[in-house]
């Protein structure tokens, strides 16, 4: 008799609280962005293909289907942060297969030397070079994700990846270093 | 330090945390203002306001007059320059600027002729005539900004109206070192006062307080006597201990009115409006004489400064000029402002700008810190001292591990950077740079979110447009087929008919050629 | 690099700090040193070599400068308390091993100063408390009711053999003038009430004579004093101390009134065991306690609390050391409530509640 009542009370109680569970699931449930957008938030949208996948959304779509984290030179070591914190995964270091980290650049076209092959337009994935067939190119400073990807086609060779240059605005304090002399001990 | 003997006229409140230290004042308010020589050639920073940089009006080679327009101001957040002597333009050119970076700008170099001959001025003798959009002009084309060190220009801070009852004027200065302020209200009290008075003009009469630390005896004195002169008995001269921060304009504020101006939210929410000593005076100098801001009084002390004092320097002055002056070859260190919130200046063939308040020579053993940096013991030191009630201890821990999302929910974004933390921390661990440090990398992440955002967009409208392209072409292909089977199909048609002509033609041959063969009785092949 | 302002620095820095907590204990060790004899001394001696060739081990392996650590007096208030703490006469090689253990697994695993979570001096208190509970709770009777007092050749020769001079066991050291074995105050207090005494009855016993008991209340006004030199240089947080003697206080009066037969009164815990020195030096440590000006009266409250709980109800005589290690737990909790509200805001929740 009392292992009946116990096992009644424990069914019992099962089934309330696997109600109470069952309707916090669907009351509380969080709408958030499909991961992959989430992982593609994360990312610097260079467009680059450094990664081996043709685009940042690609690549974020691997991630999320459990590519590797550290395939994203430009992102650097901050990129990797972020992801791992996002995703719950371990930070590690970047794939150095993969490039390094560089400081930001934007193309420049000299533009003398353009033939007006429209290859590096073709080649731009955020449609930041202005030209026609036949006319001189020109880069959209502002557009221009600094991915090198037009520098390759161009048959007469005749673009540029400038670092941007510091100024005022972009300028960053540095975070301080310990400055006791680490020398000591080695 | 002597403390006044005033006492406040309007109650005054406490404020949290705050530092002592040494005030070093009368390095140099012992002085009268006094003149420089001109310097040869000056450096005018095009960017030396907040805000906008300025947009030159003139160019290379140009003859310009004390006084005269060199730059429009760029848009209302900006300001306009103006030549702080006579002389040619020698260049509009990138230079090194006044900043902390000692990186480069854009500046118009100057070579004076020595003359310092002003332009035509054109002084208004009584204000009262003229609206309030008409003075407004004449400030914001005076190029006047905040000479607190903000430079924020003011004409921004003086455009609205709307339930703004009270000006105060901050005559704090709590920085050590710095006693230009308390020096002009010792000469000028007057005119000050004629500044604030035209200020409250624009409002139809204000209430005005003057918050002023009791170190600086002598300059309440001249307020006071200036204040009675002027027969300006509304005038409230609120004492407030010395103490550093009080002279930030947070902290001022909740000193005499115990208010705390909420985040997000302007003093003019509260009512209130405030301008420092210096600026009150460059106002009275543009309405009443006419006379654009191009020179302000600099302190110039430090131990290895020969020359001690408070002087009238005109904007882009080098500071290699002003250390000639004061001989200051010994100088370990240059510090442009005070010595917690300002910062050290290595290239002195930069020009002085509106904010240059204070430029300390450095001695041997001053301002020197050679501690080293060590472990965080959590004291609280630092949290006792903050002025805005903030908890330095966890904001440098999250600073210093790159989390900035948890710097900035412990409100890294109200951090004055005043520096109190840093001066009492026992372990020398140089706080404020920390919260800079991520502070400049929290902003600059900002940026780059939006132009990697608008990176995807730009890929993601091209993705779809090569898709376009390709479905369209795609179609057209089709289409293009479509018509040749169709086409063909036509023409597949009329073969059949001919075909089948043909065929019947060949029947009707082939029956012919069968009975002409009979004959000769060979069989060929239907092809 | 550039160096960001501010330029000017007051003159301080961590290692007077630490000497500063040294010398706010002297009048405790006099106290001490008064009543039980030179053993505390030793106790200190050997927890310090041990505490700072540890570290200085340690921080070689870890590859830290040693040099600019080693220096800033944090082991050497570690060892010191360590020291206060712990009975006279305990085998050398227990402190050494508490002191060890102390640096080792509780300062340097953690990331060394300024990133522990728990009191380094009181895990190694707990330690050997727990390993070792009779050496542990072996304390001398105070030399006024000492029938065999030690001196100074006897209290090497336990510490470092175990035994007297003549061989005689440390039992014999233990002996009151009354013939029977000495335990501190409140040790006794909770073996006399576990047998059905009241406390009118205990309070009979010369041990118990006085405010808390002969020595013991004396060496509690002795770290008072040096605590109060702490406060009023503002080296210590007075708000830690307010909130243990506050604690103690409440949850003892608590008690108290409910019977005050049967529970000691606030007074005496307040001036027994460790209290003043849990109070003033041990839960002040800053690495340890919360860092905001309400959470360190909680922490405090916390800490004064769950002493009178463990004194009172838990198998322990005295709980200084295992209420602090509890307090530390809730540290970054309370932090985390406690934080003030910044310039501006209209609540404690940070940027982000506010916007």
């Amino acid at each position: 008799m009392d292992l009946i009542t116990a096992v009644i009370i424990l069914a019992t109680l099962g089934m309330i609280f696997g109600a109470i569970l069952g309707f916090a699931a669907v009351k509380f449930k969080v709408k958030g962005d499909p991961i992959v957008d989430q992982i593609n938030e994360v990312l610097p949208q260079t467009q680059c293909g450094q990664c081996g996948y043709p685009g940042c959304k690609p690549y974020a779509e691997a991630i999320a289907n459990g590519d590797e984290i550290n395939k994203c030179p430009p992102g650097g070591e901050a990129g990797v942060k972020a992801l791992a914190d996002l995703l719950g995964r371990e930070v590690v270091p970047l794939d150095e297969e993969r490039g390094e980290t560089k400081p930001p650049t934007v193309a420049y076209i000299r533009e003398d030397e353009c033939i007006g092959c429209t290859k590096c337009i073709q080649a731009c994935p955020v449609d930041a070079i202005l030209g026609a067939p036949k006319l001189m190119h020109t880069v959209i400073i502002d557009e221009c994700t600094g991915c090198d990807l037009c520098v390759e086609p161009c048959p007469v060779d005749c673009i540029d990846m400038l670092e941007i240059p510091q100024t005022i605005s972009s300028w960053k304090w540095q975070q301080p270093n310990m400055k006791i002399d680490f020398k000591e001990v080695s | 330090m002597e403390r006044s003997s005033f006492t406040s006229e309007i109650p005054v409140f406490e404020i949290p945390g705050g530092i002592h230290p040494k005030e070093n004042k009368t390095l140099s308010n012992q002085t009268p203002i006094a003149e420089l020589p001109i310097a040869k050639e000056l450096i005018i920073n095009l960017k030396g306001q907040a805000g906008k940089r300025s947009m030159p009006i003139v160019e290379a080679g140009d003859y310009v007059l004390k006084g005269q327009i060199i730059a429009k101001s760029d848009g209302v957040f900006s300001s306009y320059q103006h030549a702080p002597t006579s002389g040619t333009v020698k260049a509009i050119e990138k230079r090194p600027i006044a900043h902390a970076s000692g990186l480069q700008d854009l500046c118009i170099v100057i070579e004076s002729d020595g003359r310092d001959q002003w332009c035509d001025r054109n002084p208004v003798s009584d204000y009262h005539n003229l609206s309030r959009e008409q003075i407004l002009a004449r400030i914001f084309e005076s190029g006047i900004v905040g000479l607190g060190g903000a430079s924020f220009p003011s004409h921004i801070k003086l455009q609205r109206q709307e339930g703004v009852n009270t000006l105060i004027i901050n005559a704090a200065e709590c920085e050590p070192y710095i006693s230009c302020d308390d020096r002009l209200l010792q000469e000028n009290a007057k005119e000050v006062l004629q500044g604030a008075q035209i200020i409250s003009h624009l409002y139809h009469d204000l209430n005005i307080i003057v918050g002023i630390e009791d170190n600086k005896p002598l300059a309440i004195e001249a307020l006071d006597k200036a204040r009675k002169e002027l027969a300006f008995e509304s005038l409230k001269i609120g004492v407030i201990p010395t103490k550093y921060p009080s002279g930030g304009e947070k902290q001022l504020i909740q000193l005499l009115t115990s208010k705390e101006v909420p985040k997000g939210k302007l003093p003019a929410d509260l009512g209130l409006i405030m301008h420092n000593v210096g600026t009150c005076f460059a106002i009275y100098e543009a309405i009443l004489h006419g006379k654009p801001l191009v020179e302000r009084v600099v302190t110039l002390t430090g131990n290895a400064c020969a020359n001690k004092g408070n002087f009238k320097v005109p904007f882009g002055t080098p500071f290699s000029h002003l250390l000639d002056f004061c001989q200051a070859q010994e100088a370990t260190k240059i510090i442009m402002g005070g010595p917690m919130m300002g910062f050290e200046v290595k290239n002195f063939n930069v020009g002085i700008v509106k904010a240059t308040n204070c430029i300390i020579m450095a001695g041997a053993n001053e301002l020197a810190n050679n501690q080293t940096e060590l472990a965080c013991i959590r004291c609280g030191a630092c949290m006792e001292v903050c002025p805005a009630s903030l908890l330095p201890q966890q904001l440098y821990w999250y600073a210093k591990s790159d989390e900035f999302d948890k710097a900035e929910e412990y409100d890294l974004f109200d951090c004055i950077e005043c520096g109190a933390c840093a001066y009492v921390c026992p372990s020398n661990i140089p706080l404020v740079q920390y919260y800079r440090y991520a502070k400049s990398n929290i902003r600059n992440n900002r940026i780059e979110k939006v132009k990697s955002d608008k990176a995807r967009q730009r890929h993601e409208a091209r993705l779809e447009r090569l898709e376009r392209v390709k479905r369209e072409k795609a179609e057209r292909h089709r289409k293009a087929a479509e018509t040749r089977r169709k086409a063909a199909e036509a023409a597949g048609q009329n073969d059949a008919k001919k075909a089948a002509v043909a065929a019947a033609l060949a029947r009707v041959q082939a029956k012919k050629t069968q009975t002409k063969e009979e004959t000769n009785s060979s069989e060929e092949p239907e092809a | 690099m550039i160096l960001s302002s501010p330029f000017d620095k007051e003159p301080n820095s961590v290692t007077e700090i630490m000497l500063w907590v040294i010398a706010a204990t002297l009048p405790g060790l006099f106290a001490l040193v008064y009543f039980f004899g030179i053993g505390i001394i030793i106790n200190i001696l050997i927890a310090s070599i041990t505490a700072i060739v540890t570290e200085a081990l340690i921080l070689k392996l870890r590859k830290r400068p040693v040099k600019a650590t080693l220096f800033d007096g944090s082991a050497l208030v570690t060892a010191w308390l360590i020291g206060l703490a712990l009975p006279p006469l305990l085998p050398w090689w227990m402190i050494v091993v508490g002191t060890a253990f102390a640096i080792t697994f509780v300062k340097q695993v953690y990331g060394g100063l300024g990133n522990n979570l728990f009191n380094p001096a009181m895990v190694a208190y707990v330690l050997l408390l727990i390993s070792f509970p009779v050496q542990m709770t072996s304390w001398l009777p105070p030399s006024e009711l000492a029938q065999n007092p030690v001196g100074i050749t006897d209290t090497l020769s336990y510490i470092f053999t175990g035994s007297g001079t003549n061989g005689q066991d440390i039992i014999n050291a233990r002996q009151g003038i009354d013939g029977f074995t000495m335990a501190t105050p409140l040790d006794h207090v909770r073996t006399e009430l576990a047998q059905g005494y009241r406390i009118t009855e205990i309070q009979s016993s010369p041990i118990i004579s006085g405010l808390s008991g002969i020595g013991w209340q004396w060496i509690n006004l002795a770290f008072l004093l040096g605590g109060l030199i702490l406060i009023i240089r503002k080296i210590a947080a007075w708000q830690i101390p307010a909130g243990v003697l506050a604690g103690i206080f409440l949850m003892s009066l608590l008690l108290y009134f409910t019977d005050n037969d049967q529970y000691l009164s606030p007074l005496f815990h307040w001036f027994a065991g460790a209290t003043m020195l849990g109070a003033f030096f041990i839960a002040t440590d800053p690495v340890t306690a919360s860092t905001t000006a309400k959470g360190r009266w909680l922490f405090g409250l916390g800490i004064g609390i769950i002493t009178v709980l463990i004194r009172t109800f838990g198998g322990y005589p005295d709980a200084i050391a295992f209420a602090v290690l509890l307090m530390n737990m809730a540290v970054p909790m309370i932090d985390y409530y406690t934080k003030p509200k910044a310039y501006g805001h209209k609540t404690n929740k940070g940027a982000a509640a506010d916007v």
